[in-house]
């Protein structure tokens, strides 16, 4: 818990006062949510949930909607009805608040017993590997890990170590490697003509994967090392065949929160089609304005629901052609067909997620089919790497998910003799020391 | 069991260590072996000698570097009639105390100069980005000495400029170094642009002009006269010409170098305008070859030729 609280108070120290007011009411919720009966319950849930979106209300989106509010109001000559608040979004923010809210949830469903130990309650929300960029966890799988008992175990450490070497390859050589042609082209997008708006918008479909997953690796790595299991958040999604199978291997702890505590309330599959066409939209709105209080957020997230709702309402006839083609080749060729269709959906999907404002996603949009054959100066990007850095990043692309696909580094190579082992770990270790990316940035993820 | 695997990453962690410390030293080598001279390469450590003794030591940023690249230094060398050697660095890669590095390193290997000229450019003043490029020594053979000074004396991310100085020699950039052959350069400005020269101030200045940096550096400048005097070498001061003149602060520069000169015996020489033909830059700050055997016959030769 120390160490929790240690590495949250790193970035703002005061913020942690925060955390703990939505622990202290989550916490007491989850209590009276237990002991109550009839409504009661109910209000307790209603208050819990409240005072959890509130604060993100106010951190996240008070300057969204106060912005969006003002410019309503512009029409009718007020100027500026509310200051905008300058502070720092609390980090991790939407990820421990998601959290926090799946704990009262599931005490109210009654899948999980109040907790009445406020220390283990509090490690729940605040588990450092995990508290910033998540997976999002369920209290039915990590409460119970609090109480035991937990021993040095070698196959734990060296699997969490494992997972950490790999998430610090993707991390720090694939997504930071990456980081700086999409920053030079996403910042002057004028610049540069249709090939190179796409070359930036593939880019950043890849680097947001690596650095994502490469970060939830590290986390799983970490926790793992102390005994700890935490969900998988991430299985090739790049590999999906259609989008409805992206959404299920791409932040798995995110899309499954919003499947169990929105799309299912709102009726989910049981409804009627175009109820169940707008809980789908509903979520993915939902899940824009979750990443990020913009337009583009928005937008990204209806996108994906328009993509999810066409292939609902195409599934009969994508079957029945599916299932014309006999023989397996045919069917593997239709199969990778989808594989390419759903990464370049996704792919597109990712302008606006990218983009600063709409005005940008629009004009890259508009411009991307434009001179599309037409070379540029890929040397005129700062520090972008050379034709052989490009071919280097291809291959550890198509390795990382050949591995990832396999089930991971650990089972392809935790029963091989300790020579090929301590090869592939020294191997990897030189890729990270050679052609890492040590001064860049952050994680993307913990801006949300 | 616990000690068994401790005893296992012990053994991993060394042998990967010793591997690429082998590896390291071995592409170092590689480069270095080719022979370099001070005209040749950006670097100081490729072509630095034990136990020489000079008349001139440059030091400086790029405006200082320019006089020896292009073979420009042998044309200074003759018509100051002095040997010279030149550890001024270009290339953003190169602040005050990275300078104050060079020549403890320069003293420490048995080194002597009569003078060391060091070309104050003003921006030299104001920057703390030239100072913590993580990339400084990417143009640095491996030398143990040169990497202790650095432990010890490096600036505020020296660590990070140890690791790149360290990971750079499996780079092809290394690797694919060779001695420099250009023997002039002819490229030459027709005017000025005055948006190229705002644009490049304001990069050139991204840190700012704040006393706290001003500060720093004037006392990381105090530690090289401190450290030439001690070593009996004379420091002169040149600022050095530019096409648009005076670089902005210059006044707190030369207000700096007037509180040095009696406390220590050193001069300054303000050059700041004394070169105002486009024809004899390469850029707006940049002598040609052509710029620089006028600006050192013209202005050098008086001061340094004596």
């Amino acid at each position: 818990m120390a160490a929790s609280c240690f590495f949250y108070m790193a970035f703002v120290p005061a913020y942690i006062l925060i955390i703990l007011l939505t622990i202290v009411v989550d916490y007491f919720a989850g209590i009276y949510i237990e002991k109550s009966e009839g409504k009661r319950r109910k209000q307790f849930l209603v208050l819990s949930i409240i005072s959890n979106l509130s604060i993100l209300g106010v951190f996240k989106y008070y300057n969204f909607f106060n912005a969006n509010f003002g410019r309503i109001l512009f029409h009718f000559n007020f100027h500026d009805p509310l200051p905008l608040l300058k502070m720092l979004l609390p980090i991790g923010l939407s990820f421990h608040t998601f959290q926090a809210m799946s704990y009262t949830i599931e005490v109210y469903r009654g899948n999980q017993k109040a907790e009445k130990h406020f220390g283990i309650y509090w490690l729940y929300v605040m588990f450092f590997p995990q508290m910033v960029a998540g997976p999002i966890e369920r209290p039915q799988h990590l409460i119970h890990q609090f109480y035991e008992k937990h021993y040095f175990k070698i196959d734990n450490v060296v699997s969490g170590l494992r997972l950490i070497l790999w998430g610090f390859l993707k991390k720090v050589v694939i997504a930071d490697g990456l980081a700086h042609i999409v920053t030079d082209i996403y910042s002057y997008p004028d610049h540069f003509p249709g090939s190179g708006l796409l070359l930036g918008t593939l880019c950043f479909t890849f680097q947001i994967y690596y650095d994502f997953s490469g970060y939830s690796d590290i986390a799983r790595g970490t926790a793992l090392v102390l005994g700890f299991s935490i969900m998988q958040n991430f299985e090739t999604p790049y590999l999906s065949s259609s989008v409805s199978e992206f959404w299920g291997r791409w932040h798995i702890s995110l899309s499954s929160w919003f499947r169990d505590y929105v799309y299912i309330p709102l009726g989910g599959s049981r409804v009627k089609l175009p109820r169940q066409f707008l809980n789908i939209l509903i979520v993915f709105v939902l899940s824009g304005l979750w990443h990020g209080a913009s337009w583009t957020f928005v937008i990204w997230g209806c996108l994906n629901g328009l993509y999810l709702i066409i292939e609902l309402s195409t599934s009969g006839i994508r079957k029945k052609l599916f299932n014309n083609f006999k023989s397996i080749g045919a069917k593997f060729i239709v199969k990778s067909l989808g594989v390419v269709i759903t990464f370049l959906l996704i792919m597109f999907s990712w302008i606006f997620f990218r983009s600063s404002n709409l005005h940008q996603a629009a004009y890259i949009i508009k411009h991307i089919g434009k001179g599309i054959t037409q070379p540029f100066d890929i040397y005129g990007i700062d520090a972008a790497p050379g034709l052989l850095g490009f071919i280097l990043l291809s291959i550890l692309i198509v390795i990382t998910h050949w591995v990832d696909y396999k089930g991971g580094l650990t089972s392809l190579i935790s029963h091989k003799p300790i020579v090929i082992r301590w090869a592939t770990y020294s191997l990897i270790l030189w890729v990270i020391f050679i052609l890492g990316v040590f001064h860049e940035k952050v994680f993307i993820y913990f801006a949300f | 069991m616990v000690k068994k695997f401790i005893l296992f990453v012990l053994i991993f962690i060394s042998i990967n260590i010793i591997a690429i410390t082998a590896l390291t030293f071995y592409l170092s080598h590689k480069v270095a072996k080719q022979g370099f001279e001070n005209w040749q390469t950006e670097s100081n450590l490729l072509f630095l000698k034990n136990n020489q003794h000079y008349n001139l030591l440059f030091m400086g940023i790029s405006h200082a570097r320019n006089l020896s690249r292009h073979q420009n230094h042998q044309r200074v060398e003759k018509i100051l009639n002095k040997s010279i050697c030149n550890i001024a660095q270009g290339w953003d890669d190169d602040g005050m105390n990275v300078q104050y590095l060079y020549l403890n390193y320069f003293y420490d290997t048995g080194n002597k100069a009569d003078t060391v000229v060091f070309f104050a450019s003003p921006i030299l003043f104001y920057s703390d980005y030239l100072d913590n490029n993580p990339l400084a020594y990417a143009s640095e053979p491996i030398n143990l000495k040169f990497f202790w000074l650095n432990v010890i004396k490096g600036g505020d991310d020296k660590w990070q400029q140890l690791f790149y100085y360290v990971r750079n020699k499996f780079s092809p950039y290394w690797l694919n170094m060779t001695p420099n052959t250009d023997t002039i350069k002819t490229d030459a400005l027709s005017k000025m642009d005055t948006a190229a020269v705002n644009a490049g101030l304001k990069d050139a200045y991204r840190d700012g002009m704040t006393q706290m940096i001003f500060e720093k550096k004037c006392n990381d400048l105090k530690k090289i006269v401190e450290l030439a005097e001690a070593h009996h070498s004379r420091v002169i001061f040149i600022l050095p010409p530019a096409l648009f003149g005076t670089w902005p602060g210059t006044d707190k520069v030369i207000d700096y170098l007037k509180q040095l000169q009696p406390v220590y015996g050193t001069t300054y020489y303000d050059f700041s305008n004394s070169v105002t033909d486009p024809s004899m830059y390469y850029d707006h700050h940049h002598l040609n070859t052509k710029g620089v055997v006028y600006f050192t016959q013209n202005y050098l030769k008086p001061v340094l030729g004596k």
